[in-house]
């Protein structure tokens, strides 16, 4: 017998012994959920023990689904409110050596908690940015969620969402155009195996395990990390030491790409590039299905080594979105910009110059992409793209154009570009559908 | 306690530990010196120069109660006039009344140019400051300096701060304090810990925002018509059939017979009660809050954040914790309510006596616990008659 508990128990089998109590006042929407808890190995449980934890008071997963194989009557919605979970052991399941915990979680039943539905909230406006692209012009702003949601209603328009697909499977994409979720709330609903699907989210640790809330394990895994959709991810690469970007195959796009892009962070003085290399440390800002960031840390050794400063670059992934956007920022100003470590020869796109593409397709079809809000200089050649000025705050995003030359919106460069400039943050709650 | 407001006295409340030697409580005495610093200071170094130097907050014991050993009092803003409005005597009749018309900058050097004035307290930093004249006349013989600043200030547009070191600094407000761009303290329910660009979001833990759309926050009748605070912000007023035309504070008062006037003030004084605002008001747990915060005071402007409060202006993005987020930048704090807590300093120098002899109180200090609040508005009255009604928030 399995529980589900958010994303616990979803990328590791979590076997239960245990008990589930449901009872208090308002007809009884108050559940504590305990006993003993085992998995295969000790990272595992762990890693579980992490999962759970971190499902407790977030401020951005407020609900989580709840699924028990010994009783899915039981299955829903709930708001985990407290909870603790002791150190891990060896345990014995059904003559099976593992380890596991043991936990006590109290949570509260959402309303209609088998069927509940949630509501996604968007206050926002365009990325500010240095090239005149107001709200009116060009960028629309859009929504995703999975394909396997059943209801979907934003300000009773009747709008035709796009596909997206990719290994982790189908998105629906809504991009009436106009104005339309700027500010604004999308109610929905989608059943609770469903919950996860394309859902932005953080793994970590080796084997990857996914993280919630924001505690979590960066010892000996700063460089073991994962942020993906399913549409695009990010990884860490070892050789050369470089972030990685991957997107799905043009022809098969179940399949990520073989040949991802090694993509370098650094800052360009004086025909140097210093490169950042590979994150020292790792944070989660944010690990919810609308959204995930991943905060990673930089030390920059520079100007002939005896310099140092660090560098924070949030790597933000929402769902339904084909471009990883990072956010550098540093104590002190520099011309922060980001390099494709092979080198590539790219093309600069928009007037003024938003971004580069890579001149050529790969060999399954595709192109990369590399955006930005602030005024830049290239090195086109060479793949190198970075901000004209020293500056404190950088933005960078990196694209997948699927089907490169012959890339037909919703996945062409400049139907990417304009949605980088057009993502809004999400909120998601659970409300009474 | 220590509760500062800005351009105002604040209090402070403290109490020392009953195994407090009679050695030192005899020592001092009502008028001295209380100083907190953000950490413990060398004894070796624990001069009054370098104290003050690294003060967080500095008053003025007034009270000393239950063994003097229970003291409160208030902001050393007290040596410039205490709260006696107008003060009742004595005067000091050797001192030459400051008249004429003046800048808000040659006023403040003007009376610094006494020390009697303000009780000792020093000239510090001169901002930029308003070209505004305003008439200094009469004001010798019936306020305190304390008093006279700040009606003048808020004549002329400026504002000022008392430094924990005893020095004056004045300007508009938005170059005595931190604004616009250089704002670098968030505040919101939900989003904290610091950006390599310097902005820290404070750990809030009860963030409050009263939205209040059509309250009668008052106004100054003159002669039938109504001084406005800020033209620029109406707010609606709806009738019961929803018809926006509607205005029942029209024709209420006025002496006037004059129907233009009538029309006139009946507008005006919509306009200038029907303001929408926000109470804003914010618990924050951080261990001495005075670090954020230009001289450890309220005064600064800050973001605020909580869309779920409709507090969100899309004229303003900045990119915290990865996300791009609108916060306000209108709101600053007006008040700030800390407690004395453990790992802080606390000193008491004897002026009373003349010889400017630090104690160190951090033994015997009884430290508080709890956060610290914050209230917050959008701007400090700019006029007198704004400024008998309190802030416009």
């Amino acid at each position: 017998m399995t529980i589900k508990f958010g994303r616990a128990g979803l990328d590791v089998t979590v076997n239960d012994h245990d008990t589930y109590s449901v009872g208090g006042t308002d007809e009884g929407d108050e559940v504590t959920i305990g006993g003993l808890l085992s998995c295969t190995t000790q990272a595992d449980a762990n890693a579980v023990r992490q999962q759970m934890l971190g499902h407790l008071k977030n401020p951005w997963e407020t609900v989580v689904p709840f699924m028990w194989s010994t009783d899915p009557s039981q299955d829903g919605l709930l708001r985990p409110d407290r909870g603790k979970v002791d150190s891990v052991l060896g345990v014995s399941y059904n003559g099976n050596a593992g380890y596991g915990f043991r936990y006590q979680l109290t949570a509260t039943r959402m309303g209609g908690w088998n069927g509940a539905g949630f509501e996604s909230s968007f206050d926002g406006t365009v990325l500010t940015n240095d090239h005149g692209i107001t709200v009116g012009a060009g960028p629309t702003p859009w929504h995703a969620l999975p394909n396997s949601i059943t209801l979907y209603d934003f300000a009773g328009r009747a709008d035709t969402p796009y596909t997206r697909v990719g290994p982790g499977g189908t998105a629906y994409v809504w991009n009436p155009g106009s104005g339309y979720y700027y500010s604004g709330q999308a109610r929905w609903a989608v059943g609770l195996a469903d919950h996860y699907a394309m859902a932005a989210g953080i793994r970590i640790g080796n084997p990857l395990r996914a993280v919630t809330g924001r505690q979590i394990v960066t010892v000996g895994n700063a460089a073991l990390f994962e942020l993906s959709n399913g549409l695009i991810k990010l990884e860490c690469g070892t050789a050369p030491s470089s972030l990685k970007v991957s997107f799905p195959i043009y022809a098969t796009p179940a399949s990520w790409t073989a040949s991802p892009r090694q993509v370098d962070l650094g800052y360009y003085a004086a025909g140097t590039w210093w490169k950042l290399g590979v994150p020292v440390s790792l944070a989660v800002v944010r690990c919810d299905p609308a959204c995930s960031i991943l905060r990673m840390y930089f030390r920059l050794t520079f100007g002939g080594g005896a310099a140092q400063t660090y560098v924070t670059a949030d790597a933000v992934l929402r769902r339904g979105s084909r471009t990883i956007q990072l956010i550098m920022k540093s104590p002190i100003a520099l011309t922060w910009g980001a390099k494709l470590a092979a080198g590539t020869a790219m093309t600069a796109y928009g007037a003024p110059q938003q971004g580069l593409r890579e001149s050529a397709n790969d060999g399954e079809g595709n192109r990369f992409v590399f955006h930005t809000s602030k005024t830049n200089t290239v090195s086109a050649g060479t793949g190198l793209i970075y901000s004209t000025s020293a500056r404190q705050v950088m933005d960078i995003g990196l694209s997948g154009e699927i089907g490169g030359s012959g890339a037909s919106a919703p996945d062409d460069y400049s139907t990417l570009n304009a949605q980088y400039y057009a993502a809004q943050t999400e909120f998601q709650d659970a409300v009474i559908p | 306690m220590i509760r500062q407001t800005l351009m105002g006295l604040g209090d402070f409340s403290c109490r020392l530990r009953d195994d407090t030697p009679r050695s030192i409580t005899d020592e001092l005495n009502e008028w001295d010196l209380l100083v907190i610093t953000p950490g413990i200071v060398n004894d070796g170094a624990a001069s009054r120069a370098n104290l003050l130097a690294q003060a967080r907050y500095v008053g003025r014991i007034e009270t000393m109660d239950a063994k003097r050993r229970a003291w409160a009092g208030e902001s050393i803003m007290v040596f410039m006039g205490d709260g006696d409005n107008p003060p009742r005597g004595p005067f000091d009749p050797t001192l030459a009344p400051i008249t004429g018309p003046k800048t808000f900058a040659q006023f403040a050097t003007a009376v610094f140019a006494s020390p009697d004035r303000v009780g000792g307290l020093t000239l510090g930093t001169a901002y930029s400051s308003p070209a505004t004249v305003i008439n200094a006349d009469g004001v010798q013989g019936n306020e305190a300096p304390r008093q006279a600043f700040t009606r003048l200030a808020r004549i002329a547009g400026a504002e000022y701060r008392v430094n924990p070191d005893g020095s004056f600094d004045y300007g508009i407000g938005t170059s005595l304090w931190k604004s616009g761009a250089a704002v670098d303290v968030l505040l919101s329910p939900n989003r904290v810990g610091r950006e390599a660009d310097g902005t820290v979001g404070l750990k809030v833990t009860n963030f409050r925002a009263k939205h209040i759309s059509s309250e009668l926050v008052g106004g100054e009748v003159v002669q039938g018509n109504v001084t406005l605070y800020d033209s620029g912000i109406l707010g609606g007023w709806y009738g019961f059939d929803g018809s926006t035309s509607f205005s029942p504070r029209k024709y209420l008062t006025t002496s006037s017979s004059d129907l233009s006037d009538l029309a006139a003030y009946g507008n005006n004084y919509q306009a200038a009660n029907f303001i929408p605002r926000y109470e804003i008001s914010c618990d924050v747990d951080e261990f001495d809050l005075g670090q954020y915060f230009t001289a450890g005071q309220p005064g600064d402007y800050v973001m605020l954040y909580s869309p779920d409060d409709r507090i969100v202006d899309t004229a303003n993005q900045y990119a915290f914790a990865g996300e791009m987020i609108h916060p306000l930048l209108t709101h600053r704090v007006i008040e700030m309510t800390t407690p004395i807590q453990k790992g802080q300093g606390a000193y008491a120098i004897s002026i009373t006596t003349g010889t400017n002899t630090v104690y160190n109180l951090t033994d015997y200090m009884v430290w508080e616990k709890g956060t610290s609040s914050l209230k917050l508005a959008t701007q400090l009255p700019t006029t007198p008659s704004q400024a008998i009604n309190g802030y416009t928030t």
